[in-house]
């Protein structure tokens, strides 16, 4: 009796004591700093305060006035947004690459391309990004030197962070490079799903491969694409560490994105809230980005 | 087997609890330790004068048994972020230690407790650089330290084997001594830099703006403004960038962060740094070559006005923190930390002392001898405004000086985008 008295409440108890903990470690780590930076944004918060421990005085929609009114603001974001349109586009494009390779070599060669992927993968972004730097070092970096041996080229000295263009392909590089095995992998399972003898009868009806991807194997694997290019874009819309290592921990102007800006504001010039304004005007941003694309997925699941 | 079941859940809850208590406790603990005085000093006192904190240490014990210090140190790049995040709580060092440079923001936001400076051995006689970084309104909120003089450092052999005579006293006969040695030892090694200028070495870039006599941001009144596109500055700058196109070979993006260790490579002439870069250049530690040991001597550093290129007397200040505790036996310690006693042991480590009167007992022959009479002459200071940390660590002057000598802006336009920039920030608490 007594048992079955337990069995009845213990549905009832258990999973809110297991969720608990998850719970409260998300809003203590997650909410409290969320729901502070969003205070901050609409305080006037100096160090005086900071070190008084006073209440900053509110500042209502100053920041954003400030922010929203200056030049510099709206370069950094279309810089930002340009940064994470080209590693997108290109680390979607590698994956899907990758993935159709993948997809066709004998099974050992696979197996390498995936032990590799997945080294890629193991890598921190931080051991990557000083790797990357020393690679292209202007003095003792293996691209210059490597490179100098082409006949007719020289880089020896070359800075290749001199020119912010030449420089933010670099950090493109590594940025693609990180997430690759991710798309990859992702990619190919899902191309693991298109069914071979739809892409035979293609074939046999005279498509060419391009038409049989197009017509065949991207309304699959469509879903899959879309949620990979969202994860990505999130991503590659805060990029900070590649930046700050690559740079020395000392970004130059134009190198600053979004997320750089805004440390560079609240840590640097010590503008706590005008930093905090920048950061939730990032996420505003991304939430818009996000919601175009959520809203895409969920009416192709309509379709299908 | 019923009282199990029907106790799983409560084990299961007390263990949860347990497992949160001992986050927890890990995390937040220590914070109270009575007769405890916590003193953070950058890493300079660990490398090069560890005896001098242990013999403070040992006086301080013997005046106050009892009282426990626990000195911590601390890197100059991490420091500043680290103190911001304690000085915003309730567990305060108790002793900091402060670059002249960094002082006035903390002082004008009231992080640190004024100081009665009669307390204090020879305080009539502190470097005003430092003393000067330490005032605010007729208070005082720290206390000079050490500070250190840019010199001229030479390679002794490759001067002789260049047919130079020996250290230049004038600015021709330190040019001189650069075209000897470009046109002996240039055309065989092409990285070779008679003089090794690097472009974001802002140091050396602004001592040739004072040289001129212009200035990174004068005074107005109550606000400062940048000045860094006026005439004299915009000429110091020119010299600064005609020496680079001159005479330095390598990167220009580069600042002096790996002075000792690229000097170390041995294409380098002459360069402008500390005393201890001579050292660090001959020890592989910093990856300097052992071989060149014996091989560098130093000199006053002549300006292109005929007088000392006058050198940033960079150093540092001890001050405690408003929200310590034990504010007293802080000073205290700071008090046996910097007396004459102490002074002496960093004379013996190569450092120049805090005061004018024992400048004078830096022997003038010895190796940091042209740095005390580079640091007698006068020297300068950035700028003691509110603002200042933030155009720092906003790195407005490397930046500029990047621009400048890679010829992506002639000096005048980036002097003027450096100065919109500077006066942005400057008068910001």
């Amino acid at each position: 009796m007594s048992a079955d008295r337990v069995r009845r409440r213990r549905p009832s108890l258990l999973p809110y004591l297991l969720i608990g903990p998850t719970v409260l470690a998300l809003v203590l780590v997650l909410g409290y700093p969320l729901v502070d930076m969003v205070l901050l944004a609409f305080q006037d918060m100096t160090r005086e305060q900071l070190f008084s421990g006073a209440a900053p005085p509110w500042a209502g929609l100053d920041q954003f006035r400030r922010i929203l009114g200056d030049g510099f603001f709206w370069t950094v974001v279309l810089r930002t947004v340009v940064f994470t349109a080209v590693c997108v586009a290109l680390t979607v494009l590698c994956g899907l690459f990758t993935a159709q390779l993948m997809h066709r070599v004998s099974p050992w060669v696979r197996a390498v391309i995936a032990g590799v992927l997945v080294t890629v993968w193991a890598m921190p972004a931080m051991v990557a990004a000083s790797i990357f730097r020393w690679l292209f070092d202007a003095d003792y970096g293996a691209v210059n030197w490597t490179l100098s041996l082409l006949p007719g080229v020289d880089l020896a000295k070359h800075n290749w962070f001199t020119d912010p263009w030449q420089g933010f392909a670099v950090i493109v590089a590594v940025v693609v490079w990180g997430a690759l095995p991710f798309a990859a992998i992702t990619l190919r399972a899902a191309l693991a799903q298109v069914p071979a003898e739809l892409e035979e009868s293609a074939v046999l009806d005279g498509a060419r491969p391009f038409q049989v991807f197009r017509h065949v194997t991207l309304p699959v694997i469509r879903p899959v694409l879309l949620m990979v290019t969202t994860l990505m874009a999130i991503w590659d819309f805060g990029v900070f560490n590649q930046i700050w290592l690559m740079r020395g921990g000392q970004p130059e102007r134009e190198y600053y994105l979004l997320g750089i800006y805004s440390f560079i504001e609240s840590f640097a010039v010590n503008r706590y809230s005008t930093g905090a304004a920048i950061a939730l005007v990032t996420v505003v941003l991304l939430l818009a980005g996000s919601v175009i694309y959520l809203r895409q997925m969920l009416r192709t699941g309509e379709i299908e | 087997m019923t009282i199990r079941v029907r106790y799983r859940p409560l084990i299961l809850t007390s263990l949860l609890a347990l497992a949160l208590a001992g986050c927890s406790s890990g995390s937040g603990g220590g914070s109270d330790a009575g007769g405890k005085l916590t003193v953070w000093l950058a890493v300079d006192a660990q490398e090069t004068w560890p005896e001098l904190v242990q013999s403070t240490n040992d006086r301080f014990a013997k005046a106050h048994p009892g009282v426990k210090v626990d000195v911590q140190y601390q890197q100059w790049t991490t420091k500043n972020q680290k103190l911001d995040a304690v000085l915003a709580g309730k567990n305060v060092p108790d002793v900091v230690e402060m670059g002249n440079s960094e002082t006035t923001n903390y002082i004008v936001n009231g992080a640190f407790a004024p100081v009665d400076p009669a307390r204090f051995d020879q305080s009539d006689a502190w470097l005003p650089a430092l003393a000067d970084a330490c005032r605010k309104d007729g208070r005082t909120y720290c206390v000079p330290y050490y500070v250190g003089a840019r010199v001229g450092i030479y390679r002794t052999d490759l001067f002789s084997r260049a047919g130079v005579a020996g250290a230049p006293k004038t600015y021709p006969e330190l040019l001189a001594a650069f075209d000897k040695l470009k046109s002996t030892f240039g055309p065989a090694d092409p990285n070779f830099s008679a003089f090794y200028l690097p472009g974001r070495y802002w140091y050396a870039a602004m001592a040739f703006v004072k040289d001129a006599g212009g200035e990174i941001a004068v005074r107005d009144g109550d606000r400062w403004k940048a000045s860094l596109s006026s005439p004299k500055s915009v000429a110091g700058l020119t010299e600064w960038k005609r020496l680079i196109d001159a005479y330095y070979v390598g990167d220009r993006a580069k600042d002096n962060g790996d002075q000792p260790g690229v000097v170390g490579q041995g294409h380098v002439g002459v360069f402008y740094g500390n005393t201890w870069e001579a050292d660090a250049a001959a020890d592989p530690r910093s990856g300097g070559d052992p071989k060149l040991k014996d091989e560098f001597a130093t000199f006053p550093f002549p300006g292109p006005s005929g007088k000392l290129l006058p050198p940033f007397l960079g150093g540092s200040t001890l001050a405690v923190p408003a929200k310590s505790a034990r504010k007293d036996l802080a000073a205290d310690w700071i008090k046996l930390f910097t007396d004459r006693e102490s002074q002496k042991a960093l004379i013996a480590a190569n450092t120049l002392p805090n005061n004018t009167a024992q400048l004078a007992e830096v022997a003038a022959g010895g190796i940091n001898g042209p740095s005390a009479r580079a640091a007698a002459t006068g020297g300068w200071m950035t700028p003691f405004a509110p603002g200042w940390t933030s155009v720092e660590k906003s790195n407005v002057l490397p930046e500029m000086l990047e621009r400048i000598a890679n010829g992506k802006a002639s000096v005048q336009d980036a002097a003027r985008d450096a100065d919109r920039r500077i006066d942005e920030v400057i008068n910001e608490r």
